[in-house]
């Protein structure tokens, strides 16, 4: 019986080394896992907060190249953007103060540059150009166009501009022949076409107007002579839109768009800037 | 040698560069007017690796002044605004190497570096959201709900006039 019993001891004793043996080399394993992963850990860099690398005067600098609206919204990335954008204010309102000016001088020198008198000579001189030309449409040739059903490309395209006239909001996609015949089957259409208002053509509908340049003469003639009055039109249009004075005049809305933006973006600021 | 200043920089390596190409720099070319150009000139806040970038910049515009950068700017791609060769230049995909050189244009006086990395940075921040940015420059949003609203509400304007 104490033979057995100091047997099981013995046993015990074993497995009692041999786990200690195990547990000591999981801990070893471990330890080494543990400092390799520290290592690893120390060579990952931290990335670092960028804003904090250079002084507000610095990122200030960085920020006058952004637009105002780009500059305001800086102000939601942080805390400490937001401060840089309020402490940095003035500086943004000095710099829309100079190119307030800027636009006022360019402005100025762009009305000395052009007098009244030469501009409206100009446009006179144009429209006496173009008159003889707006006055070439007939009955005629709107009954001719409205027999084609399936016109050549080149009077498509001819026509699709003359129709443009009509839409101040056209989509390129919706000009094709059978929306162009409706605007032609009116009956006011010709009255309509000689008593278009010239000034009133955007600046979206001129681009469509100026591919006339790229479009001869021959080319229509070729194809269609009734086409051909379409085309002289469009081009009397394009020339007279093209004078200095509509030239001078879109320059001048520009300046007094932007002028009145950059007015009202210094109200705001100095009333923020408090 | 009377054509060449040596430069001295924070990690002690020695760089050996023209005086022309180093006189861009305002910062060297007063030090150079005040104790002349046979001593190394200290320069304690610039690492090598970036030195070495300024002065290639440097180098490139030898012999003219680069125009002026339009503020703001005109569109995101820096090629827009500025000669191809310095677009071509401040094209470094790392943003910190990027700060490095700002900061090293800022002590060195070099306005037209200083401008143009400048305006590289700004690249990130024209037309991003915040969130876009956060994420670009490393940045944590520490602003509560209520500031963040607060904010939106000042800026509101801008974004009708806009």
């Amino acid at each position: 019986m104490l033979l057995n019993l100091q047997k099981e001891l013995e046993l015990l004793q074993t497995n009692n080394q041999e786990q200690n043996y195990k547990l000591q080399n999981i801990f070893h394993n471990f330890s080494i896992t543990n400092n390799q992963f520290k290592g690893l850990y120390i060579q990952i860099p931290n990335p670092q907060n960028l804003l904090n690398k250079v002084r507000p005067e610095i990122f200030n600098q960085i920020l006058e190249f952004v637009d105002l609206k780009s500059y305001l919204s800086f102000g939601l990335v942080s805390r400490r953007a937001y401060q840089t954008i309020i402490r940095m204010m003035p500086n943004r309102i000095a710099q829309i103060q100079q190119i307030l000016m800027r636009r006022k001088q360019k402005l100025q020198y762009l009305m000395e540059q052009n007098s009244e008198d030469d501009l409206f000579q100009d446009l006179l001189q144009r429209k006496q150009n173009a008159e003889q030309s707006l006055d070439v449409l007939t009955k005629r040739d709107i009954n001719e166009m409205k027999k084609m059903s399936h016109p050549p490309v080149i009077v498509e395209k001819v026509m699709a501009m003359v129709c443009i006239l009509f839409i101040s909001q056209f989509k390129d996609e919706n000009l094709n022949w059978a929306s162009c015949l409706k605007i032609i089957e009116n009956i006011q259409f010709i009255q309509q076409l000689k008593c278009l208002d010239i000034e009133n053509i955007n600046d979206k509908q001129l681009k469509v107007l100026q591919n006339v340049h790229s479009i001869s003469e021959q080319q229509v003639q070729r194809v269609s002579q009734a086409c051909l009055s379409f085309y002289f039109f469009i081009r009397a249009v394009v020339e007279i839109r093209e004078s200095k004075i509509y030239k001078v005049k879109s320059q001048k809305d520009l300046f007094e768009k932007q002028i009145k933006k950059d007015q009202m973006a210094l109200l705001y600021l100095q009333k923020m800037n408090g | 040698m009377e054509n060449k200043v040596k430069l001295s920089t924070q990690d002690g390596v020695i760089i050996e560069v023209d005086k022309d190409v180093a006189c861009k720099s305002h910062l060297i070319n007063t030090i150079i007017d005040d104790t002349g150009s046979e001593e190394e000139i200290p320069l304690p806040n610039v690492k090598s690796s970036i030195l070495k970038k300024v002065i290639q910049y440097c180098e490139l515009h030898r012999n003219d002044s680069p125009p002026e950068i339009e503020k703001p700017l005109r569109s995101n791609n820096l090629s827009d605004c500025v000669e191809q060769k310095d677009a071509d230049f401040i094209d470094i995909p790392n943003l910190e190497e990027l700060f490095d050189i700002i900061l090293a244009a800022n002590y060195l006086d070099i306005k037209s570096l200083l401008d143009l990395s400048c305006a590289k940075v700004a690249t990130y921040i024209k037309g991003k959201t915040p969130e876009e940015i956060r994420k670009t420059f490393n940045i944590q949003n520490d602003l509560t709900q209520e500031e963040e609203q607060q904010i939106r509400e000042e800026n509101k304007w801008a974004e009708e006039t806009s």
